[in-house]
């Protein structure tokens, strides 16, 4: 079998020989002839030298353009990124640099290429914590909640036992308003840190959301055990105090809006949540005083003109409470329960006529509140078929007409 | 309701609540046994040991659920759990366990006192619920009838008396002489065919339903006799709740988990209330319409009572999800319904309320009745004080009322006089209807409130009794002085647990026992207003019809007075005004209209009176 090839060798080179050396009619030497044989081999294996030698010269070590781009990123993201672009076209499956180009593209404000780029990543947990920890922040700070949320649950897989990692994926959940799942972090978040008001805050916010007070109240007592500021205690226990009045502890809010009123010159808010609560307390009196105060300040405001009505009927002053419930509804008409309230003190005043009208006009308004509440409890009892939901939003609609 | 749901730990079960588990147990494995319903001595079956833990396993965790926080028995209670001592061993069935998670699961069932032998002490009848066999049919379980022996003593007397036959799915039950014949009778109303039983001079009852034309066939809730018209007939007025029907709703509760729950009746029509005039042949005839009765309400309580002082009995509704209807009576129908107009109809806010429990009652003393409805969570129950002139106004957060209540969801309630010192008490029996509520707890604490000289009422559960310290799915519930000492005791109905006897230990020195016969009224006197003095001031007191939830109580007269011997006045439903005096403090007496003399006003001077009938 090797016989073959090279008889016929021999034979072509002698044809070749015949063809070259017949018209020079001239001797040729050994060396000459190799030359001749040789040359286009030996031209071709030069020129690939050449080319290696060439690409060797000029290409880009992966690594290196990463350096190269990290170097310059913070001064020339343009750059960086064409950097990585090289360096990702010489080792596309690169994590490191793929997750530094997403970073770079989302500062130039490509985030849709972010996005893209960061879904071809192959396993993002395996990055380094704190560089997707940085990227989910990036992406957090210009609103880019899916993509945080991504990066986000990379980060917490990479370590789930990090606190940064979960208390920052929380964040973006918050922000994306996944209520379970961000209740579900914040449960893992007590566990990991219980010292950190976060969760508890971010757990009675959503019970808040949820109209689930009782829950709400438990986790912003949580939080008021945690290290905290005075003025973020000032925030917590208005809000606790709301819930434990929404719940019906009036002892308890009464605690809390003492504790409230100790520190401090305070707010409107709170005054006015004490006056609510010596209310409940049956210290109508003093109710009256409380809201007074208020409305020597704020002669407007509309929640204390209210409840100064409340008071001055539970206390048989009518004529005074007629007169506020009518400035409630001068300053805000479609307040329902303002009607209603003018409605009874019109009726136990004998102006039936005018009773009359109240009345109509509360009961549409309250049997639109009503509607809004029954659709509000089942959706939150789970119901979330079409036609709800369209009834929802529909009533949503109304009341914010209002 | 919501605190005691919260907590995710299970705390160790207290002794107490042992027990009553272990009769839980023991009621739901009545459930599918019908041989041994025959089999048992009282008409109920009979537990199988053998199926205990099963039967646990089977039922959702959250019922089982409790957040107890037990106390013993202190020397100023004012209640006494005097259950196991007295006989009245008897669950309210609702079929739970077979995990069809039917809406008629969710109502519960009532309770009434009433001296059904006229021995003088009374008797207690229960309803019996029923079980749910597949694709949600609700199949009823027998009431039962206990026969009070004295001594706080009871009797099963269920077979007996020929009240063993399980019926339909029963809910409530009320109590009236409906024939005259001196007799009461009893209205047992269904999820299917309500009842009507005809006493029969005490030694059995007979079922009257279709000869009476009641022959009803819907799902009916709590029920009263009254006499609209004043015409000496008992009539009848019965809660419609809804068109319900077993698969109407084949899921109810959360997709994602699968776990299910009973269905809400937000979405289910209304079936409506009825009205029945009676007649002299014990017949009843439907007026509904011609009363002008609404067809909008899922009507859940019922209360029947003179309240605006005109001489003609009113109805004031209590509807689920929906405003309370006030039906004023006149002395031609229809009733005109003012709910609204009179401020009664929902919230402080103007809003409807889902509503339960209903009494009426002169809490603060002025001689009207003002009325007091229990409501659904995160509502206030609602306290409505009467103004006079058909006004009243809502008075909760006024007299303290507001705020305790609204964790729960709250069902029987009544004002009565708990600790005998002139002002009505309330209490309020709370329990949800949904096993997994996102916010409370399926089982919720009773609460009783103390009314402080007519303006506050404070919460004084905490040292009223042991009973209310644990948690209970509350329903039904009914007072009246069981061992005939002078005060108030009262049988309390649960969902799935034994229910409750609980013995009043603030008999006063002096006390009033009336019991009031009308003769040109109806023979009990529902509608009469009696008024009796004491330390200087007037009681006013109403035999009313109805009242509490699904439930019906005592309608005997109790009331605290001083050792000189009393005079009282009686304005008789027909507007008769009687006065009688002689009567001494410590025993029972029986006013029988007539037999007083008549008086033009409360305030005219006494006539001394010896005609009446008195029994020790």
């Amino acid at each position: 079998m090797s016989k073959g090839p090279k008889s016929k060798g021999i034979s072509a080179r002698n044809r070749e020989n015949e063809t070259c050396d017949t018209p020079v009619q001239t001797p040729v030497s050994w060396g000459r002839r190799i030359w001749f044989g040789l040359r286009f081999p030996a031209l071709l294996a030069v020129g690939v030298i050449l080319v290696v030698i060439w690409i060797w010269l000029t290409s880009e070590n992966p690594n290196q353009l990463l350096q190269e781009a990290k170097d310059v990123v913070a001064k020339n993201p343009v750059l960086a990124e064409q950097l990585l672009e090289k360096c990702l076209a010489v080792r596309p499956d690169f994590p490191e640099a793929q997750l530094l180009r997403c970073r770079v593209l989302g500062g130039l404000g490509y985030w849709e290429e972010a996005y893209g780029m960061f879904q071809l990543i192959k396993r993002p947990a395996s990055l380094p914590g704190p560089a997707l920890m940085e990227f989910t922040r990036q992406a957090l700070s210009a609103r880019q909640y899916s993509l945080a949320h991504v990066v986000g649950n990379a980060a917490r897989q990479a370590d789930s036992s990090s606190i940064a990692s979960t208390r920052l994926l929380l964040e973006v959940c918050l922000q994306q308003g996944l209520q379970n799942q961000s209740l579900e972090l914040s449960r893992a978040l007590t566990t990991l840190s219980p010292e950190d008001s976060f969760p508890w805050q971010a757990m009675a916010r959503i019970y808040q959301d949820q109209d689930q007070p009782a829950k709400a109240a438990e986790a912003y007592r949580n939080t008021l055990r945690c290290q905290l500021d005075l003025h973020e205690q000032q925030q917590i226990r208005i809000q606790l105090t709301r819930m434990q009045m929404e719940l019906g502890e009036i002892s308890g809010a009464r605690e809390t809006i003492t504790t409230l009123l100790d520190h401090g010159s305070p707010t409107t808010e709170v005054r006015l949540l004490e006056a609510t609560v010596l209310r409940y307390e049956g210290n109508t009196q003093e109710a009256v005083q409380a809201v007074q105060r208020i409305l020597d300040e704020q002669p407007s405001l509309v929640p204390a003109i209210y409840l100064r009505g409340l008071i001055f009927f539970d206390m048989g002053r009518l004529e005074v409470a007629r007169d506020d419930f009518l400035r409630v509804i001068q300053l805000e008409p479609r307040r329902g329960e303002a009607h209603y309230n003018l409605a009874q003190t019109y009726q136990r005043l004998g102006e039936t006529e005018h009773a009359r009208e109240a009345l109509l006009l509360a009961k549409k308004l309250g049997d639109d509140a009503a509607g809004l509440r029954a659709i509000k409890y089942r959706i939150s009892q789970g119901a979330k078929d079409a036609a709800t939901l369209q009834r929802f939003r529909e009533l949503s609609r109304e009341a914010q007409g209002r | 309701m919501f605190q005691c749901g919260i907590s995710s730990k299970r705390p160790v079960i207290p002794v107490r609540n042992r027990i009553e588990r272990c009769s839980l147990v023991a009621v739901l494995m009545l459930s599918g046994c019908g041989k041994q319903i025959s089999d048992s001595p009282t008409g109920l079956p009979q537990a199988n040991p053998e199926n205990v833990s099963s039967t646990v396993d089977r039922m959702p965790a959250e019922v089982l659920a409790t957040t107890d926080k037990t106390r013993l028995a202190g020397p100023d209670d004012w209640l006494e759990d005097v259950t196991e001592a007295s006989g009245i061993q008897f669950s309210y069935r609702t079929g739970l366990e077979s995990r069809q998670y039917a809406m008629v699961e969710e109502l519960g069932g009532g309770v009434a006192l009433f001296d059904y032998d006229r021995d003088g002490d009374l008797d207690v009848y229960l309803t019996g619920g029923g079980k749910i066999a597949p694709d949600q049919i609700p199949q009823g379980l027998p009431g039962a009838l206990f026969r009070n022996d004295g001594d706080l003593q009871f009797t099963d007397v269920t077979k007996q008396v020929g009240l063993d036959q399980p019926g339909d799915y029963s809910h409530g039950v009320t109590v009236g002489d409906y024939d005259r014949d001196g007799w009461p009778d009893l209205f047992v109303t269904a999820y299917g065919r309500s009842r009507l039983f005809r006493n029969l001079e005490g030694r059995t009852f007979r079922d009257q339903t279709r000869e009476a034309g009641l022959d009803l066939d819907g799902w009916y809730t709590s029920a009263t006799f009254l006499d609209f018209n004043n015409d000496g007939r008992l009539d009848l007025y019965v809660c419609g709740y809804v068109a319900w029907k077993p698969g109407m709703i084949n899921f109810f509760g959360d997709p994602k988990s699968g776990r299910r729950e009973v269905s809400v009746p937000a979405d289910v029509p209304a079936i409506p209330d009825l009205l029945f005039r009676g007649s002299e042949s014990g017949r009843f005839t439907n007026v509904s319409t011609a009363a002008g009765i609404r067809l909008d309400g899922k009507g859940l309580g019922v209360v029947a009572a003179d309240l605006n002082a005109d001489g003609w009995i009113d109805l004031y509704v209590a509807n689920d999800i929906g405003p309370n209807h006030l039906y004023l009576g006149a002395p031609e129908l229809p009733f005109r319904e003012a709910g609204f107009s009179a401020g009664v109809f929902g919230s402080e806010f103007g809003i409807a309320e889902s509503s339960m429990g209903i009494d009426a009652g002169d809490y603060n003393g002025d001689g009207r009745l003002d009325l007091f409805v229990t409501n659904y969570e995160r509502e206030d129950n609602s306290l409505y004080r009467n103004e006079g002139d058909g006004l009243f106004t809502h008075r909760s957060v006024a007299t303290g009322l507001a705020g305790s209540c609204r964790p729960y969801v709250g069902f029987a309630t009544e004002f009565l006089d708990l600790d005998m010192d002139g002002w009505l008490d309330l209490y309020v029996l709370n329990g949800h209807v949904l096993y997994h509520d996102r916010q409370s707890s399926y089982r919720q604490p009773a609460l009783v409130f103390r009314n402080h000289q007519g303006v506050r009422y404070t919460d004084i559960s905490a040292r009223a009794a042991p009973y209310f310290a644990v948690t209970h799915v509350g329903r039904g519930a009914a007072h009246g002085d069981l061992d005939n000492d002078g005060d108030l005791d009262l049988i309390l109905v649960h969902q799935n647990e034994p229910v409750t006897v609980l013995r009043n230990r603030r008999a006063p020195a002096n006390w009033l026992c009336l019991v009031l016969e009308g003769v040109e009224s109806n023979r009990d006197a529902i509608g009469a207003v009696v008024t009796s003095h004491w330390e200087g001031r007037s009681l006013t007191r109403v035999i009313r019809g109805g009242g509490s939830y699904l439930s019906c109580s005592d309608r005997r007269i109790l009331v605290p007075c001083s050792s000189d011997v009393q005079t009282v006045d009686v304005v008789w439903p027909t507007g008769r005004r009687e006065r009688f005096s002689g009567i001494r403090p410590g025993q029972r007496h029986d006013l029988r209209e007539g037999n007083g003399y008549p008086s033009t006003s409360a305030e005219s001077e006494p006539v001394p009176c010896e005609s009446f009938e008195t029994r020790p």
